[in-house]
């Protein structure tokens, strides 16, 4: 796993970029966080992540020669895999309108959302963990176990209402914690 | 707020638990204000954290970014997406795939142009097809492959297609493959790989995801190394299940083809214990199973190597059976004579 230990030393202008040693440094060190981005943005999962990445990194790579080469190549990038991301929300023609609203939002990703990665993990973790016992556990079941409330519900021997209350109060609490993370 | 929206409603809105019409509540409340909508975006985005755990673990702890680049720079020459080892994400999903290949299409495929090769190797982008119209849906990719694609089912693939004939499956489709022997054509689902060797076969998923062959050869490979780590190779007659367990075995009935729910295909070759009263052959090659039958039996068997190359199978006998009824069967099945001379067995075209 390679990954710049200083994510604002990533940047690069477009003249850096003919250099495909540069390319390549840019490309190990910013892939990671943009399939992370894909995620906690979109709620894609890897794979389609991944291909969303790629396709980013590959227009990239075509348009290096031919872009203004002061202009940041970082910003460019998070513009081509934003519109990528809502390129594939427009495809799956998803039904509900608070997704279609989303796709009027102008600030999804911005090259500004630098952002280290274990930190993120480590900040996530610690949230879900600081969680009471029971709140946690009913979290989990749902998040991780992919557990439905009724089924949360007989499993513990609680009444759905609390297991809707307490994924709610959990989901109160993380927005608390992670409100860094948050805009 | 309004009375009829509080934070339960809008977490179960966002753990999918919502009824139809909690739904249209949420969708007219989020229209009448940004606020609201702001509201909501930042318990999605406290949702979506909390889901990226495992994206996170996986990028962190496993993504090697070395063969990412390797992956990239051969992208647009091969499918890149083929051995990716993702998390499992897609597990939940029902994944279901029916897939022909149609031998005489060979010589009508359009000659591939030749601009085409030469276009630069990143040249290429993502595309999608998802089908929600409720009857299935026509497309034909760039190779001349026909896909009908289920309702509620959606196919990614990159172009141009001629080049990387790897197409990523959630749901159903049935697909008529153009054979191209330069580019293999695979179909990812999930964990599962599979890779087109020309041939006719069904991947069939409920739970599990199930690849079924009739005619010709499939590769099997899964990107869950821990969990199967070897290639699988199926005959015709095979049904592969990629569930909790994973198992080859025959879904033809009255055919002597194979075993009925064997052991998981981990290790190709399942040994032949003492204390059963059994043993079988996991996807070896002819040539292997042959070689064990004769240091089983004891007995020499003759064959000429190129009438029995290609040939793969799966099988389980049971020990009191004798050599020249199962040597039979499996000449029987790959259309081999054999012929049994008391002290020799003899195998050939």
């Amino acid at each position: 796993m390679t990954l710049l230990p200083e994510s604002r030393q990533q940047d690069l202008s477009f003249h850096d970029l003919r250099l495909e040693s540069n390319f390549e440094t840019f490309f190990k060190a910013l892939y990671p966080q943009l399939c992370v981005y894909c995620k906690i943005k979109y709620n894609f999962n890897v794979h389609l992540a991944e291909d969303i990445v790629n396709t980013s990194f590959s227009k990239l790579w075509e348009a290096r020669h031919t872009l203004n080469p002061t202009l940041s190549a970082k910003a460019y990038l998070f513009k081509i895999v934003n519109n990528q991301c809502l390129n594939t929300l427009k495809h799956q023609k998803v039904q509900d309108q608070y997704t279609q609203a989303q796709l009027n939002i102008a600030d999804p990703l911005s090259a500004t959302d630098d952002l280290d990665l274990k930190q993120l993990r480590d900040a996530i973790n610690m949230a879900i963990a600081e969680l009471p016992d029971q709140m946690r556990k009913i979290f989990e079941l749902n998040r991780h176990d992919g557990l439905k409330y009724t089924e949360i519900a007989a499993l513990l021997h609680l009444s759905v209402k609390t297991v809707e209350t307490q994924m709610s109060r959990a989901l109160l609490k993380l927005r608390k914690k992670l409100a860094a993370f948050i805009r | 707020m309004e009375n009829t929206i509080n934070d339960e409603l809008l977490t179960r809105y966002l753990a999918n638990e919502a009824t139809a019409s909690e739904k249209a509540l949420v969708e007219r409340w989020i229209a009448l204000s940004a606020e609201n909508c702001q509201y909501l975006d930042t318990l999605r985005q406290a949702w979506q954290l909390a889901d990226a755990r495992q994206t996170l673990d996986y990028v962190l702890d496993e993504m090697n970014m070395d063969e990412k680049w390797v992956q990239f720079k051969q992208a647009g020459e091969k499918p890149v997406s083929s051995k990716r080892p993702f998390a499992i994400l897609a597990a939940a999903a029902a994944i279901c795939l029916l897939m022909i290949v149609n031998w005489q299409w060979i010589d009508k495929r359009p000659s591939t142009n030749i601009a085409l090769s030469t276009r630069p190797a990143l040249h290429d982008s993502l595309h999608h097809a998802t089908n929600t119209t409720g009857v299935p849906m026509k497309l034909t990719m760039g190779d001349g492959t026909g896909i009908l694609l289920a309702d509620q089912s959606a196919l990614t693939w990159r172009e141009p297609f001629t080049h990387n004939r790897a197409i990523s499956m959630t749901g159903k489709a049935f697909f008529q493959v153009t054979k191209d022997d330069q580019h293999p054509f695979t179909v990812i689902s999930g964990e599962i790989t599979t890779t087109v060797l020309g041939t006719g076969f069904e991947v069939n998923s409920f739970h599990d995801i199930r690849v079924r062959l009739y005619t010709g050869k499939v590769m099997i490979t899964s990107s869950n190394t821990g969990r199967m780590k070897n290639k699988v190779y199926l005959s015709p007659g095979q049904e592969f299940i990629y569930g909790n367990r994973i198992i080859v075995h025959s879904f033809l009935q009255n055919t002597a083809s194979a075993t009925r729910d064997s052991h998981p295909a981990e290790d190709p070759y399942i040994a032949n214990s003492e204390e059963n009263n059994w043993y079988m052959f996991n996807n070896q090659s002819l040539e292997e199973v042959l070689n064990q039958l004769e240091a089983l039996y004891k007995v020499r068997i003759i064959y000429n190597r190129s009438d029995i190359k290609d040939i793969y199978f799966t099988a389980r006998y049971e020990r009191t059976e004798s050599l020249a009824s199962i040597l039979a069967r499996i000449a029987k099945l790959n259309n081999l004579k054999m012929t049994d001379n008391d002290s020799v067995m003899i195998i050939r075209k």
